[in-house]
């Protein structure tokens, strides 16, 4: 299976400084961990402007992870939850998510052991 | 603006807050202070920041938090000589025309280019801190020339008046 992330820009921008990396990935990780909860219960709730709003938040993150089909799907979710249009996709689009953040967390957390 | 630009950074996403405020640490000597939600950075505007870097969705965590748009209107009007740059994760025309006609200096997209951009913003606004300097300096200037041609208009009047100097050309 291909990567999901990809740390060239964060390891960029940190100049090589690993600590940094690290630092990065670890407030990724834990927002990933808060996000993805309040994603699911949003969508369980039906409450979009919630689930709009989390998106949001993973959607620029989840960016400088590399992760660039994980922020067009949070992009397409904040989309739809905003105007409450193609909802019958989102299903399928929080679990997709799901999928891109635990493939994300796997990795990452590979990472942080090995640096 | 000088060497100890004073900068206020205020998102309520602690990554981002971290990657602008170690971007910019990186740069210069600035002195960078930090805030989750709009309401601390107000209660902390008496440090009078040359520059608030402003995240237009400050409500995301806490519904009942200041928006962007909120706080910008309120830094511009207890801090009008401070610039305020907006942040935000939507590239959409309107909310960016919304923040300039409040009186946002720029507005920054976040994404990978931001940093960039963030770093740009400050540079464009020493610039525009030298040319307001420079146009305080040609003001006084100028105001300094006209003091200095009335007098010497008045001091020809009083002379005329005293037949102490003619209008025929050659010596009196």
């Amino acid at each position: 299976m291909a990567n999901i992330t990809n740390l060239e820009f964060i390891t960029g921008f940190s100049k090589g400084n690993m600590e940094r990396v690290r630092k990065y990935v670890q407030m990724f990780l834990e927002a990933s961990a808060e996000g993805m909860p309040a994603i699911e219960k949003a969508h369980a709730d039906k409450d979009w402007k919630t689930l709009k709003t989390a998106a949001h938040t993973l959607k620029s993150i989840s960016g400088y992870m590399g992760m660039t089909d994980t922020q067009n799907l949070l992009k397409k979710m904040e989309e739809n939850a905003a105007t409450e249009k193609q909802l019958d996709d989102m299903p399928n689009d929080v679990s997709l998510l799901r999928q891109h953040l635990q493939q994300a967390e796997e990795e990452l957390n590979g990472f942080l052991a090995q640096n | 603006m000088s060497k100890n630009t004073l900068i206020f950074i205020v998102d309520d996403d602690p990554m981002q807050l971290d990657m602008l405020k170690d971007h910019l640490s990186a740069m210069s000597n600035f002195n960078i202070y930090t805030f989750s939600n709009g309401e601390e950075c107000l209660a902390q505007i008496d440090k009078a920041p040359d520059i608030v870097f402003l995240d237009y969705n400050l409500s995301n965590k806490n519904t009942n938090a200041m928006d962007g748009l909120e706080v910008l209107r309120e830094l511009k009007e207890k801090n009008p000589n401070g610039e305020v740059v907006m942040l935000s994760g939507q590239d959409k025309i309107e909310v960016a025309v919304d923040t300039m006609k409040y009186g946002a200096f720029d507005y920054i997209v976040k994404g990978e280019s931001a940093f960039y951009r963030a770093e740009k913003a400050v540079f464009n606004l020493y610039k525009l801190a030298k040319l307001k300097r420079d146009a305080g300096f040609y003001r006084i200037l100028t105001i300094a020339f006209g003091v200095a041609l009335l007098l010497m208009i008045i001091l020809v009047i009083y002379l005329k008046s005293k037949g102490l100097i003619s209008d025929r050309a050659g010596w009196i």
